[in-house]
């Protein structure tokens, strides 16, 4: 495999179905293809980025016409680097929820995921994998959870029996950050951030008001960023779902064939992403026209998981009080867009310079709400929500303006005199699924 | 039925900017059907092109001296987005770093050099420079650059919010916009415009200005032709970081432009395809991205300007260029639609915005726009149109 020459439009190689995650979803859509006669690559995105997913191109690039039927390209890249270019028929999101993407507003990205922490760290938001996935890496100095104990307490006694099993990591983990000493204010969001020095003075809102925290980094896990970036950047409308309190993908069958699995479609815990998993599969199956579905027996089990998975996402929902909006009567000083450092008052403080009524489209324009490094996957839905208070009405972020695009990850430039080595690296990570 | 004594059909820069030049003498309605500077004047990398690109020295001599017949808008455009800056308070940001148009070959060397005799005796500044003087001049470009063309009054524009301060100047001077209505049908009635849109029931004006970019030609259909190419073109942006770039660098014979804006991001443009898909709906079409053209303008940007090292790009877009099909700019009123005036500039289109805009409002008023507009008339295409059969 080697970097191809720039420009260069063609797929280093064909197979049926490239699969992007790495959670039970993806494993279980990879081993059900394999299966079935299917040639499947398994992008692992905690190592691998996929940067673009682009139709494959007939005739001279650039000439309006009509889409190849054949399929698409993936281009997937390492550390940056251009790696891997595949063609395929069909490609599974199944990107995990979160991302802990350091926050600091209007400069330079922190850190990356994944990268070890230290403990000069404030955690905020309570979504539970990336709280599980902050202890593994090291003991955050606070932890700001927004909702309140009762609440938390509340929810817990009203899981449904089936779902009590997933409460455990909640109370589990709760019992962890008390061993290590981790100080956790319950109700209390983030309202400001601002640069310290060298570090970062966040300012609380709720509980414990005016009771700064300085710290090097912030964390945000409040799973705002979607799952389903793959998905939207090829056009599929990604909505976010107030009950689900999740990013969810609705397939056009206008589209190329991009399948949000697992997380991606609004499904959790292991048994749900993996029943998903397999269901999704069948799906791409019957498009490429493999046989041997799951049988009858069988895809009722499935989906009887995969309902459960839905409920577990809106129960987990409901504990992290994950709002995209900012509430209602909340400050001036309320962060929007944090990439940027846009705050609700900007918002109203521009309203003079903006058409009535104005459209997201407006805002993003005029605030720079939406262009740092998320690239509006944080902001978008709160955005949108105040431009639908001054007067529109959609809620559909493809159709309000913030487009996705690429590339899905940030990409690094590369003067050419720097080593182009990373095709072993590419080789090793991007694991081939022979059937 | 809305009444206006000119209806101008487009709200992108040369729409906002005809307003924003008529409000004070004369009634007047912005229409345009997806909102505000929704497509080629935000979409555009808005660099201020004061000397002539590679492409045209594509078609050899002749063709560079057709194009250089824009010399005087030029002109125009630059003192007038000085002005625009300077009237607004600096609100409509404007940055004259100068730019450099870089060759890595010998024959790009040649190719410039003689593009630099044709503007300089057609009356631009341009000037060359020699390799041994970039390294004062920009010393951002990379030490396999052997020459360039340099034009001191180049930069760019932030277009972001260009077309909302001229807007909001327009509004505080008494236009009017109607951002939700397409425009579906275009005659003459009783002397006056009668002017379809959709949805509303319609507008009758005195004078019409068609500032309608890409759209020209389908909005003109009824009753005039002015043929347009639409092409898709490709930008990337990447993170804000540390300043980089203190000019508008810009290659020879490869589509590109870098420049860093005042955030600390760098626009990465010059013109790479993106595929068009037609649809139905007002804009009839989508734009999509081609792989290639990511990552070609990537490779070429930090060839150019190795400093780029490093820097992560975070979003790239398309934008759709409709550019008259001889691509001189389209600016007059159209030969016996009396009050039917075009603007439209094409390759160029951002820089030239604002003078589009003024001449379309200095002819719509009946006064002297101070520009030679000969070349640029409407009645050009009359030959190979049907500019009498419309009226109805």
């Amino acid at each position: 495999m080697s970097a191809p020459a720039a420009g260069d439009p063609r797929p280093d190689r064909t197979v049926d179905v490239v699969v992007v995650g790495h959670d039970e979803a993806a494993l279980a859509v990879v081993d059900e293809l394999r299966r079935r006669g299917a040639e499947v690559v398994l992008a692992d995105d905690r190592q691998v980025q996929v940067w673009a997913v682009t139709p494959l191109e007939e005739g001279d690039p650039g000439s309006a016409g009509d889409r190849d039927p054949a399929g698409m390209v993936v281009d997937l890249a390492v550390d940056g680097l251009p790696a891997d270019v595949i063609g395929c028929r069909a490609v599974v999101s199944a990107l995990s929820e979160y991302g802990t993407v350091p926050l600091v507003p209007g400069g330079e990205h922190a850190g990356e995921p994944g990268e070890p922490l230290d403990d000069d760290v404030l955690l905020v938001g309570g979504h539970l994998g990336a709280t599980e996935d902050a202890l593994r890496h090291g003991t955050p100095r606070e932890v700001w959870l927004p909702f309140g104990r009762a609440a938390l307490l509340g929810h817990l006694l009203r899981a449904p029996a089936l779902l009590r099993v997933g409460a455990l990591p909640a109370v589990r983990l709760l019992a962890l950050l008390r061993r290590r000493g981790v100080r956790v204010r319950f109700g209390t969001a983030l309202a400001a951030i601002e640069r310290a020095g060298d570090a970062l003075r966040a300012h609380p809102r709720g509980a414990g008001v005016d009771d700064p925290l300085t710290v090097r980094r912030v964390i945000v896990a409040d799973s705002r960023i979607p799952p389903s970036e793959l998905a939207r950047s090829v056009g599929a409308r990604s909505a976010w779902d107030a009950v689900l309190g999740g990013w969810v993908v609705a397939n056009d069958a206008a589209l190329l064939p991009v399948v949000a699995a697992g997380a991606a479609a609004g499904v959790r815990g292991p048994a749900g992403l993996a029943a998903h998993g397999v269901l999704v599969a069948d799906e791409i199956a019957t498009l490429i026209g493999l046989d041997g579905g799951p049988a009858p027996g069988r895809r009722t089990a499935l989906g009887r998981a995969v309902r459960r998975g839905r409920q577990l996402a809106r129960w987990q929902a409901g504990i992290a009080g994950r709002t995209p909006l900012p509430d209602a009567g909340t400050g001036a000083d309320t962060v929007v867009c944090p990439c940027e450092g846009v705050t609700l008052g900007d918002l109203e403080a521009i309203v003079p310079l903006l058409p009535d009524p104005p459209t997201p489209r407006d805002v993003k324009t005029v605030t720079r709400a939406g262009m740092g490094l998320c690239q509006g996957r944080r902001c978008a839905a709160a955005v949108t929500a105040w431009a639908q208070r001054c007067g529109r009405v959609s809620t559909d972020v493809l159709d309000a303006g913030l487009r996705p695009r690429l590339p899905l990850t940030p990409l690094v430039l590369r003067a050419p005199a720097q080593p182009r080595g990373h095709e072993a690296d590419a080789d090793r990570l991007v694991k081939r699924q022979e059937p | 039925m809305t009444a206006t004594s000119v209806l101008v059909i487009g709200a992108g820069i040369v729409g906002c900017s005809a307003a924003y030049y008529l409000a004070p003498e004369a009634d007047v309605l912005v229409v345009d059907p997806m909102g505000l500077a929704t497509q080629a004047s935000t979409q555009t990398a808005a660099n201020l092109h004061l000397q002539l690109s590679y492409t045209a020295l594509k078609g050899g001599e002749e063709e560079f001296r057709r194009h250089a017949r824009i010399i005087e808008l030029n002109d125009d455009a630059d003192r007038r987005w000085t002005a625009l800056a300077s009237e607004t308070g600096g609100r409509v940001k404007v940055v004259n770093f100068g730019g450099i148009v870089v060759a890595e070959s010998d024959d790009d060397v040649d190719i410039l050099r003689r593009k630099v005799e044709l503007e300089r005796a057609a009356g631009f500044t341009t000037e060359f420079v020699e390799r041994a003087d970039l390294v004062d001049l920009v010393p951002e470009v990379a030490s396999g650059v052997r020459g360039a063309s340099w034009h001191a009054r180049e930069g760019y524009v932030d277009a972001k919010t260009a077309c909302y301060e001229l807007a909001r100047a327009a509004r505080e001077r008494g236009a009017r916009f109607d951002l939700t209505s397409a425009v579906s049908g275009l005659r003459r009635s009783g002397g006056r415009w009668r002017v379809d849109t959709d949805p509303g029931g319609g507008v009758d004006a005195d004078i019409v200005v068609v500032a309608a970019g890409a759209w020209t030609e389908r909005v003109l259909s009824p009753v005039a032709t002015v043929p347009m190419e639409v092409s898709g073109l490709t930008m990337s942006v990447t993170e804000a970081g540390s300043r980089r770039v203190e000019h508008l660098v810009m290659h020879t014979s490869r589509p590109l432009s870098v420049k860093q804006v005042s955030s600390g991001n760098v626009m990465i443009g010059g013109g790479r395809p993106a595929r068009v898909v037609r649809v139905e709906g007002p804009l009839g079409w989508r734009t999509e991205p081609l792989r290639a053209s990511l990552r070609a303008g990537m490779d070429d940007a930090v060839r150019v300007v190795p400093g780029l090292d490093g820097l992560r790009v975070v979003r790239s877009w398309e934008g759709l260029l409709g550019s008259p099909a001889d691509d001189i700019p389209v600016i007059g009123e159209v030969p016996g639609q009396p009050g039917l005036i075009v603007s439209v500039a094409g390759h160029t289109g951002y820089t030239l915005g604002p003078t589009c805009g003024w001449a379309a409002a200095r002819l719509a008023l009946g006064q002297d726009p101070g520009v030679d507009l000969t070349p640029f008339s409407p009645g050009r295409f009359a030959a190979v149109g049907v500019a009498a059969g419309g009226t109805r």
